[in-house]
């Protein structure tokens, strides 16, 4: 019998019919007596069983197991509580659905966009579809990194270590036990402990190249019990703070710098910014965008960093 | 790629309670809903209609009616119920109310999103930490430019706004009548009308230094908007190193297209605005080379001399 085609799906909704209606466990024998679809020898069906029960519990469905009477060892019964099947979310009204409507759809395509549409849809599987109400809020749409994040998610969930290059200022390989992934000042970051250098660190995620790997191991790691992505990036973020650098920019210009340093007039042409940074590379992307209306005066080494880093654009 | 038995069971299960709840929608419609194909759509009742409780007579089987045009499911047996969610359904709704809070500025309805969001955390039941967060306290916030920009939308009013240009690098005073609002990277945007440019465009909000609301007339109709009019548009080719890929995928309604090229990558652009690419081209980290025309590869290279001209 074909593993994916019509016989497979139509087994698996046989199964999860039989075990819901039931109200004390299934054996086995009565699961291949009774449920439309298992068929061949007793290892055939033995095994068809057992990849079916893992598959609907990838679905997210409880199977119980149990026996009739405890004091004897009966053979191991199944069975899925309706209870535990069904959404139970009490009632939701209309605010409520534009909300989480809203909510749902300011991913874009990716992972997490097809699972809040799969929600709202269960939401109307209960009163039925409604035309929703305007809010007036805004439209958001938070871009999701399409190719890794699925990957990642997989790889947080089941603890599974996972492999990759990084650009950072050097491209370098990175074996990384994963924490968790965390939606900061607009981009998504791996959480995780460096398994070559020991220390939990962050990894923007559209800085990861396409060689990432997931190893096969599951719950290969224990994430610490103490921590906490929030407080994580808090504590990065007061790290972080404290770098300073001192630019001359002219008068009337360098509107971006302006918004983020401090200002003092130097002469009729020029103005003094002082700007505290936590990232060199996005430091750099937001002076070179003032062309020559900013220049760098200290620390040297920005000043030079800053210039090896426009060279790399005038060779090409 | 082939859709998996696993995927397809998925569906199905999903497919009964909401056609239970909907009755009378289309295939056509139901494909949309469900993000599918027609046929695929089709396949999937026809499957359903064969499934049932043990018995399977027809008085076990889930009974529906099957037309193109019109489905109903008469008795769904023990499927009637939506499945609970599951944790990544559960976080996308918890993370989007997360994104969507602090830029309420009604505060019954913040209220309201505060306490649904506790609901849907509830339902995660998380013992320990979350796989995804978003990260509070650096995002955007709703601030008095914001409200005001809300209420222009919902009245169709104008505003009267100081905008620092990323393209020109100055500051400007102009009228816009509001469109719509979205975010993008953790950026606000309203895409108005704008009485200067005479067409639309997208301000950014935190670029916005200053606004006020005032009486300009009613907004102008859409046939006398230049919307995204495609004229004197150039088209560059660069290699950006591949880390720019967030670039390109922010910016995709100028990206013609991307290919690898190498260990980087090889984008088109088709842009109107010259100034800006060259401006965000050479803030691009890592290598930049541009291909071409001949006249955007000479600007390039002469604003990037001026500036590292600077330095010497």
């Amino acid at each position: 019998m074909s593993e994916s085609g019509v016989e497979k799906s139509e087994r698996l909704i046989n199964l999860t019919m039989a075990l819901l209606a039931s109200r004390r466990f299934l054996t086995k024998a009565e699961i291949f007596r009774n449920v439309e679809g298992y068929a061949g020898s007793p290892e055939t069906m033995e095994r068809m069983f057992e990849r079916d029960k893992n598959d609907l519990r990838d679905l997210g469905l409880e199977i119980e197991v149990g026996s009739e009477d405890p004091l004897f060892e009966d053979e191991a019964g199944y069975r899925i509580n309706p209870k535990r099947y069904s959404l139970d979310i009490g009632e939701l009204d209309q605010t409520e659905l534009a909300l989480l409507s809203l909510a749902a759809s300011q991913w874009q395509n990716s992972l997490l966009s097809k699972n809040g549409q799969r929600a709202i849809r269960k939401f109307e599987s209960i009163d039925g579809a409604q035309e929703p109400i305007s809010l007036a809020l805004p439209f958001l749409m938070s871009e999701v990194p399409a190719e890794h994040f699925a990957l990642l998610w997989e790889a947080v969930e089941s603890r599974k270590e996972v492999s990759f290059t990084y650009h950072s200022l050097q491209s370098t390989n990175r074996h990384v036990a994963p924490y968790g992934l965390g939606l900061h000042q607009g981009f998504w970051y791996l959480i995780g402990l460096d398994l070559d250098k020991s220390e939990i660190r962050n990894f923007k995620i559209i800085r990861i190249d396409s060689d990432l790997s997931v190893g096969k191991k599951a719950d290969a790691f224990d994430r610490p019990t103490d921590f906490s992505l929030a407080s994580y990036f808090q504590r990065n973020d007061e790290e972080n703070e404290g770098e300073r650098a001192l630019l001359t920019i002219r008068v009337g210009k360098a509107q971006e710098i302006r918004a983020i340093a401090s200002v003092q007039p130097l002469n009729d042409d020029w103005d003094r910014a002082e700007i505290s940074y936590s990232s060199r590379s996005e430091l750099f992307e937001i002076i070179a965008k003032s062309l020559t209306s900013a220049i760098i005066e200290e620390p040297a080494d920005l000043r030079e960093g800053f210039v090896k880093w426009l060279e790399e654009k005038r060779h090409g | 790629m082939a859709e998996t038995a696993l995927e397809r069971t998925s569906r199905a299960l999903d497919l009964i309670p909401f056609v239970a709840a909907n009755p009378g929608l289309s295939i056509e419609e139901l494909a949309v809903k469900f993000e599918s194909t027609p046929s695929q759509i089709f396949k999937d009742l026809e499957m359903l209609f064969m499934c049932g409780l043990p018995g399977y007579t027809h008085l076990e089987l889930i009974d529906m009616e099957l037309e193109e045009d019109y489905v109903a499911i008469r008795n769904p047996q023990n499927l009637g119920k939506p499945r609970k969610l599951s944790r990544i359904e559960t976080t996308s709704l918890t993370l989007g109310l997360d994104l969507l809070i602090p830029l309420i500025g009604d505060a019954r309805l913040k209220q309201k999103a505060v306490d649904l969001r506790l609901r849907f955390t509830r339902l995660l039941n998380e013992e320990a930490e979350p796989i995804a967060s978003v990260i509070q306290g650096s995002g955007e916030r709703a601030g008095e430019n914001d409200r005001l920009i809300a209420h222009a939308l919902a009245q169709q009013s104008s505003l009267e706004i100081s905008y620092r240009s990323a393209s020109t690098d100055e500051i400007s005073t102009r009228v816009i009548f509001p469109i719509s609002t979205y975010m993008e990277r953790d950026h606000l945007y309203t895409i108005a009308y704008c009485s200067k440019a005479g067409e639309e465009r997208h301000f950014r909000h935190d670029r916005i230094l200053s606004a006020r609301a005032i009486e300009a007339g009613n907004a102008p109709s859409q046939s006398h908007v230049k919307v995204n009019e495609k004229r004197d548009l150039l088209e560059v080719k660069a290699v950006l190193a591949t880390r720019n890929r967030y670039f390109l995928e922010a910016h995709r309604s100028i990206v013609e297209s991307v290919v690898p090229h190498g260990a980087d990558l090889l984008a088109t652009f088709s842009i109107g605005d010259y100034e800006w690419l060259l401006r965000e081209l050479i803030a691009l980290p890592g290598r930049v080379e541009v291909l071409g025309p001949p006249e955007f590869i000479a600007e390039f290279h002469r604003r990037l001399d001026a500036v590292l001209s600077q330095y010497r």
